[in-house]
């Protein structure tokens, strides 16, 4: 069975505790001061909750702040990202909102035409569509 | 003088200043052990005591001796420090620090207790203790008032009063277990 430590070993005495010399007399001294002698009775100064928890909430609002500057960079970057993976999309959209199509000489040709449509296309014009497109010509010319 | 004459002069009104020093005088001892030993520290005691008669001295008119004087200051104490024991729990939980070690550090560093080391585990144990169920437990056990006369002075029904002792008790006793 546990021991009853409550009901044997200790017992509780008041020279378990002390006051400073003279306590008694001094702090009448101070309660008639704040009372009698003093009408108005001003409370001792408490801590207010303020005080105790401006501390902690400082330290919230950092951490809020710190946070809503990471949102905002994060939609920021949400925002930019699209733009630049989708330029030439858009470029395209711009084009057909304004009512113009960027076009090519092929896109004009028809394979299934036997004429002899080569001599149609400009030099220059084949030229710049070499430079633009050499990555798909050199796909198709491996297939 | 005694607290009937008292108490009438307040009723009849007798001078204030004369009688408030009267009150001071007889009581002050009584009520400081009250809530030191609710509080455990000098300093908080100190100050709660102040507040008590700054208080009773507030509402000194409408005093209308309806219970003892004694009674009516060992409320007025028991409702300042469990006020301040609840403001001190505020505190301690938003300071993010160990509770615990807080209470063991200042107790250590108080020059105004002398228990030995089993004493000072039992204090610890009742520091750890929610504000009112300590309250119940220093009633109980220091003081050995009845549940009744408990129940008046923290307007708490008798049953809640025995469970709360019983849970105070239980707990003190496993934190003395746990460290014998």
């Amino acid at each position: 069975m546990n021991k009853d430590y409550l009901n044997s070993d200790i017992k509780f005495n008041k020279e378990v505790f002390k006051t400073p010399e003279n306590y008694f007399d001094n702090v009448k001294e101070q309660i008639y001061a704040k009372t009698i002698e003093n009408k108005d009775g001003q409370m001792q100064s408490r801590v207010a909750l303020w005080t105790i928890v401006k501390p902690q909430l400082s330290l919230v609002a950092s951490f809020a702040i710190i946070f809503f500057i990471a949102l905002f960079v994060i939609d920021k970057t949400k925002e930019i990202t699209p733009i630049l993976g989708t330029a030439d999309t858009s470029s395209y959209i711009y084009t057909i909102e304004e009512g113009f199509l960027k076009t090519n000489f092929i896109d004009f040709i028809d394979p299934s035409d036997s004429s002899n449509y080569r001599e149609e296309i400009p030099q220059d014009q084949l030229a710049e569509y070499i430079k633009d497109n050499i990555d798909i010509i050199t796909i198709a010319l491996l297939d | 003088m005694t607290d009937r004459d008292i108490i009438d002069g307040l009723m009849n009104n007798g001078n204030r200043d004369h009688l408030f020093r009267l009150i001071v005088d007889k009581f002050s001892e009584r009520l400081y052990w009250h809530v030191r030993k609710m509080v455990v520290y000098h300093e908080d005691a100190n100050d709660i005591l102040q507040n008590t008669f700054i208080k009773a001295w507030r509402s000194l008119d409408s005093f209308r001796g309806e219970s003892g004087l004694y009674t009516w200051l060992y409320r007025i104490a028991t409702n300042e420090s469990l006020t301040f024991l609840k403001r001190d729990k505020i505190k301690t939980f938003f300071s993010f620090t160990d509770s615990y070690k807080n209470v063991e550090d200042r107790l250590n560093a108080d020059p105004y207790f002398s228990g030995d080391e089993t004493q000072k585990l039992l204090y610890k144990a009742i520091l750890s203790l929610p504000p009112k169920q300590r309250a119940v437990f220093k009633m109980r056990y220091f003081d050995d008032m009845k549940y009744e006369e408990i129940s008046e002075v923290l307007n708490t029904s008798v049953g809640a009063l025995k469970a709360s002792y019983h849970h105070a008790y239980q707990k003190i006793q496993k934190i003395i277990e746990d460290s014998v």
